[in-house]
């Protein structure tokens, strides 16, 4: 059987496929995390281009082509049944992986190329499925520039071939219809058919897709610059399709590679051993604060910058371990979801609005960090809240595997009936049902805090410090004194008195860890600190617990918010006070814990820089929900909106314009003067641009040359120009109607001596013009030295 | 109305199609998979390869249309072409806007019978094109313009009805062919096939050896002797052979050689019911017109068995394109009315006009390639055959290939230079050319 002759591909092209198949083959193996798989693949590739692309290859026969998809196609159903049955996905990628590897080492037509960049764009979807890492978007966004290229080449292509088989179609069938009288018919060398006569063949040669060839200087530089505004355009369109495509409540999750391994910090805190080890750099999430709608940085008060995440108010002193206690279920009542948004209370509108938004990078996390004095949470990856007024604590449930994202509103200053507040926010039957458990509180007695390390000496050191800060101690004792102050001294004494270190060996055997650090060493780490101000507080009488979450110190001023990562996991303490609630009080040294947790090299422009782009693409695309979708529609409505009333935009500015000429109160006289000097003022302009074009560009007289050799010519001819200001100078213009050539025969027959540098320029100027030299450089420097000569020559006359 | 406003403005009518290819429809079918796969898994990435197919899209369907709205063309004046030769059409593309190049057009000619081409049966005879004469220019800019070039391959003689000429582009990805059609309607003559007349049965027709002497002479006039004859009046006294007169006693004058121009006059007789035979019997005639001509001799052709007109004895370059222009005109079934075959003496009965005797005459129904009729040569289409065969023998171009019409060597023209020994067929006494 014959074979279908196959045109020879052009090289740019086979290029091109070549890049977009290993891009997608790399890409999908990045998404998988399989180096090995990317290493093998990418040596077959190159063993193929190397074996069937090179001059003279020999592609693999169809047999042998045939076989390996067989196996390919055997080895598909085995990997998903035996090896791996939860991953359809990858085993499908695998798939494709040698089915266009297969293809790479296979003879290749047309058809057989389109099917290759097709197996491309779906292994390309198909990781699109296992990542959303910003290094796999780089990847995406290079395979969607250079598949766009690729179609616009391969269609260059395609046009060429289209024309060139229809003419050898007409030709063949021509000569079909007379066979026995056109004795020029001969069977061409690579047709089994008949074929067109070498003299009436078309000239097919030229129909294929060489730019060198067949596009001038400046028609490449045309479809250069096309090429790049069809990928912009084309990306404008399919932002715009990806934001307006409808998105359900369902929302997605993300990959398992970016789900981290631990989330720093911890619901249990054990004491008494060494030190702890910082966690990872993962990122945990990011957090913007803005007052009044303004971002604040490093100026944000300490207490929004801490993250609640884990309370614990039982320490256990046998296991030397903090841990949360059986909650009063009671107390926690369900918060009614509107629109996404929980409301916990009514802000009084005079005080500063503080918000925080959270955007964590992981969705396998179900804990809902969030700083004290909240009054309203808003998220749409909540399904319920329940909220416990009493311990002023939020838990979230959530049926989303996406990262979620968290709009807060904080009090800075949290009044002191806070609580009564909450309560005011809830439902009538909530609100009753809490006025009961309070009056049976109150009838009750609100129990004692509860300590289970008998110390003396921890009360001792207590009264101690707030001793030394004026207090008296049998008032602090018989809660005379207010629980904020106690509490203040208390930290300030241990941010002043105790050092942070993260290098304490363990407590030893024995001694209480609490004690340990208080009494003796006096040097410890953030729970340490925590713990020891929880023991402080409550030997004096003060309800006490311990808080672990994240505190913000690093801040990414490119992209205005701050970063938080496990290693910035950290502890501090709550103390309820009487009619405030509980209050956060960090004892440890903050000088001391942010030059802990300060990263080396955390302020490099380029570490925020790529921070800001990982976080812009999670928050911007990965994490593209329906309410940003509702945000960014709003947004575009507001801008497209007519204002007032029903103006247009255009309108709008001719209506502004008219205010600003009534505040001029110009009368006609002044209006005619100003609309005449801004008439002459754009002419003048127009003028002198036309003067500089007509210099830098008319004195060539390149005007017929296209855009990309005018720019080259320009430049060469540069010199030209410069010669015809040099004698305009000294009163030889020349006349439009001269031209080059008589020109300088001209001058040099008005004074050959005077002017016998301008015939050498002006030859110059026809070899580069119209002889298509090049511009190199003994002829630079000839050009140079003839103007300086005409320079001397000149100016010697003028003298 | 707005069509015609537009003739008027152009010249020629346009219409604009969009169409989808295969391809086209199998990118729209991934479009719609990875859609449902967005949807179904919610993530954000397939919307946004969507987004990005989407855009290709409607770019596609954008840029292709602004780079075709300025795009015109003008077929230029249409070439001689024959049947069996392809020849080359001449478009002028100029793109009109100021603002987009225009990539990748694809134009090609639209003609009457080309819709029907394909579904032809087989008892009817074939399209006189094969294919559509398509061409390609890859780059015109903003406001230039180029001239390019179609091939067309002309299967048949007669007349090919071209109707317009569509322009397509599908810059940029290929996904959306947009094409725009220029209602340009002409008739394009396409002549009969020529074939070489090697130069052993050029010699078995004609007298001449070679190197083309031989011509035929007569006498009276010019500067070279021819002979002498005895004195008639009139006679200039430097014309008289002095030393004869006086040997002979009577006057005798020298008679100068007047060269006559060879000619051909060739009479087509189409009257055999067999296609086949008739069309060898056009192309025969055909040929051998173009050969005469390229010779130097004054050509003639009169038919019989058809309307067609009488052409005179002349050399010209517009003659020979006129016989072969009514050659091509002439019907493609043989009319049953013309087959009455030859009078006795081969002198043509119908004309009513006394009209030169032909030296050759192409009759359609004889069966051997060559016989003699008096001093008339009477040549079949079994001559056509001979002719192939020592056409390829000798690897002879077709004298005018490609070039019909216009000026070329005569070396090209001659057909001469092929080697052999003539056709043993009996050579006319006193006839032939």
């Amino acid at each position: 059987m014959s074979r279908r002759p196959v045109p020879a591909m052009p090289t740019l092209f086979r290029r091109l496929a070549f890049a977009q198949v290993l891009l997608a083959i790399g890409a999908f193996c990045l998404a998988e995390g399989s180096v090995v798989l990317a290493l093998v693949a990418m040596g077959l590739a190159a063993v193929a281009w190397v074996v069937v692309e090179r001059r003279g290859g020999s592609p693999f026969s169809n047999r042998t082509i045939l076989i390996g998809s067989l196996l390919a196609i055997l080895a598909l159903p085995l990997e998903i049944l035996l090896l791996r049955p939860p991953h359809i996905i990858q085993a499908v990628g695998h798939f494709t992986i040698w089915l266009q590897l297969l293809q790479l080492f296979s003879h290749k037509g047309n058809r057989d190329y389109a099917l290759l960049l097709l197996l491309s764009l779906l292994q390309m979807v198909g990781a699109c499925l296992l990542s959303e890492s910003l290094l796999f978007a780089l990847f995406l966004l290079g395979f969607i520039a250079l598949t766009l290229v690729t179609a616009v080449v391969f269609h260059f292509k395609l046009g060429g071939d289209q024309v060139e088989e229809a003419n050898r179609h007409a030709a063949a069938a021509m000569q079909r219809l007379m066979p026995t009288r056109s004795q020029t018919i001969r069977p061409g060398p690579d047709d089994a058919t008949v074929s067109a006569p070498d003299d009436q063949r078309p000239r097919t040669a030229s129909l294929r897709f060489r730019p060198h060839e067949n596009l001038g200087s400046g028609g490449r530089w045309q479809l250069r610059g096309v090429l790049v505004q069809l990928i912009v355009l084309s990306l404008l369109v399919a932002g715009l399709v990806f934001v307006v495509l409808p998105r359900s409540a369902r929302s997605a999750g993300a990959g398992q590679a970016e789900t981290p391994g631990s989330i720093g910090y911890s619901r249990q805190i054990h004491l008494g051993g060494p030190s702890p080890v910082p966690g990872s750099r993962a990122i945990v999430l990011t957090m913007t604060i803005t007052i009044d709608g303004q971002p604040i940085g490093l100026n944000a008060p300490h207490s929004l910058r801490l993250l609640r995440g884990a309370v614990m108010d039982r320490y256990d002193p046998v296991m030397r371990t903090w841990h949360a206690s059986a909650r009063d279920a009671e107390h926690d009542v369900d918060l009614p979801l509107v629109h996404d948004q929980v409301t916990l209370a009514e802000w009084p509108t005079d005080r500063p609005r503080v918000t925080a938004h959270l955007t964590l990078r992981s969705g396998r996390q179900a804990e809902l960090f969030s700083p004290r004095g909240m009054v309203a949470l808003r998220s749409e990856d909540m399904d319920r809240v329940t909220f416990n007024p009493r311990e002023q604590l939020l838990w979230s449930a959530r049926a989303t595997e996406r990262a979620p994202r968290y709009d807060l509103t904080l009090a800075t200053q949290p009044p002191g009936d806070l609580e009564q507040r909450y309560e005011a926010a809830l439902e009538p039957s909530q609100q009753l049902r809490l006025q009961m458990l309070r009056r049976r509180e109150v009838a009750e007695a609100r129990p004692e805090p509860a300590w289970e390390v008998d110390a003396p000496q921890i009360q001792a050191l207590a009264l101690a410090m707030l001793s030394e800060a004026g207090f008296d101690p049998v008032a602090v004792l018989q809660q005379a004194v207010p629980a904020r102050d106690v509490a203040q001294t208390l930290t300030r004494s241990l941010q002043k008195g105790y050092r942070y270190s993260l290098d304490q060996p363990a407590t030893p055997a024995g001694d209480d860890p609490i004690s340990h650090f208080l009494q003796t060493s006096r040097a410890g780490h953030c729970e340490l600190f925590a713990s020891g101000l929880a023991a402080l507080a409550r030997s004096v009488g003060l309800h006490a617990r311990v808080v672990s979450g994240y505190v913000a110190v690093e801040y990414n001023p490119v992209g205005g918010y701050f970063t938080l990562r496990q290693s910035d996991a950290h502890a501090w303490t709550e103390i309820d006070c009487p009619g405030e609630g509980w209050i956060t009080f960090d004892a440890t040294p903050p000088g001391q814990l942010r030059q802990a947790l300060r990263p080396e090299g955390g302020d490099a422009w380029w570490v925020s820089l790529l921070d800001h782009a990982q976080f812009a693409w999670l928050d911007s695309v990965i994490a593209f929900s329906p309410r940003t979708q509702h945000a960014v529609m709003e947004n575009l409505g507001q801008t497209l909106r007519p204002w007032p009333g029903s103006m247009l935009p255009w309108r709008r500015w001719l209506a502004a314009a008219g205010a600003w000429y009534d505040a001029l109160r110009l009368d006609t006289l002044s209006l005619a003067l100003l609309l005449t000097s801004l008439a002459l003022l754009l002419v003048l302009m127009a003028t002198l641009v036309r003067w500089r074009l007509g210099v830098r560009w008319g004195g060539a007289g390149v005007g017929s040359a296209g855009w990309g050799d005018h720019r080259q010519a320009v430049r060469s001819l540069r010199f030209y120009p410069r010669m015809l200001r040099l004698l305009a100078q000294h009163g030889h213009a020349r006349r439009h109607t001269q031209t080059p050539r008589a020109f300088a025969h001209s001058l040099v027959q008005l004074d050959p001596l005077r002017f016998e540098a301008v015939l050498p320029l002006t030859e110059h100027y026809y070899t580069l013009r119209y002889g298509q030299a090049a511009m190199d450089a003994p002829r630079q420097r000839a050009i140079r030295r003839h103007l300086e000569r005409l320079r001397e020559c000149l100016a010697s006359h003028a003298g | 109305m707005l069509r015609g406003a537009l003739t008027f403005l152009h010249g020629y009518a346009m219409r604009t199609r969009y169409e989808l290819g295969a391809g086209t429809w199998i990118y729209l079918l991934i479009s719609s998979l990875v859609l449902v796969s967005a949807t179904f898994t919610q993530r954000n990435l397939l919307y946004a390869i969507f987004g990005v197919m989407v855009g290709a899209m409607v770019v596609s369907l954008v840029w292709g249309w602004l780079s075709l709205r300025g795009i015109t063309i003008h077929r230029e004046r249409l070439p001689h072409a024959m049947a069996g030769h392809a020849a080359t059409l001449d478009y002028q593309l100029r793109n009109t806007s100021r603002w987009f190049p225009a990539f990748n057009l694809l134009f090609h000619e639209s003609w009457s019978e080309q819709e029907s081409w394909r579904w032809r049966e087989a008892s009817q005879p074939p399209a006189p094109l094969a294919g559509t004469p398509s061409g390609w220019a890859m780059h015109l800019g903003p406001g230039r313009s180029c001239v390019a070039q179609a091939w067309a391959f002309p299967q048949r003689r007669g007349a090919a009805n071209l109707r317009a000429v569509d322009v397509s582009t599908r810059f940029p990805f290929g996904l959306i062919r947009i094409s725009r059609r220029f209602d340009q309607p002409a008739a394009w003559t396409l002549h009969p096939t020529v074939h070489p007349v090697p130069e052993r049965v050029w010699r078995s027709l004609t007298r001449l050896d070679p190197a083309g002497h031989g011509r035929g002479r007569r006498g009276d006039g010019g500067d070279e002797f021819f002979g002498l004859r005895p004195y008639r009046v009139g006679d200039s006294q430097r014309r008289i052979h002095w030393r004869r007169t006086a040997r002979t006693g009577e006057l005798v004058s020298r008679e100068m050689l007047l060269p006559t121009p060879p000619h051909l006059m060739l009479r087509l007789v189409l009257d055999s019911p067999i296609p086949e035979q008739h069309e060898d019997a056009i192309t025969l005639a055909a040929s051998l017109i173009v050969a005469a001509q390229a010779q130097g001799y004054c050509v003639g052709l009169s038919v019989r068995g058809t309307a067609c007109p009488h052409f005179s004895l002349r050399k010209t370059l517009p003659h020979r394109d006129a016989i072969l222009w009514a050659l091509a005109g002439l019907p493609s079934v043989p009319s049953p009315l013309g087959m009455g075959g030859l009078t006795g003496d081969g002198s043509d009965a119908t004309a009513g006009t006394v009209q030169q005797k032909p030296a050759i005459i192409v009759q359609s129904s004889a069966k051997l390639p060559l016989t003699r009729g008096g001093r008339t040569l009477v040549v079949g289409p079994a001559l056509l055959d001979e002719m192939v065969t020592q056409g390829t023998s000798s690897h002879a171009r077709p004298p005018g290939a490609m070039s019909v019409g216009r000026v070329i060597p005569a070396r090209d023209h001659s057909g001469l230079h092929g080697g052999g020994a003539p056709l043993a067929i009996p050579r006319v006494k006193g006839g032939g050319v």
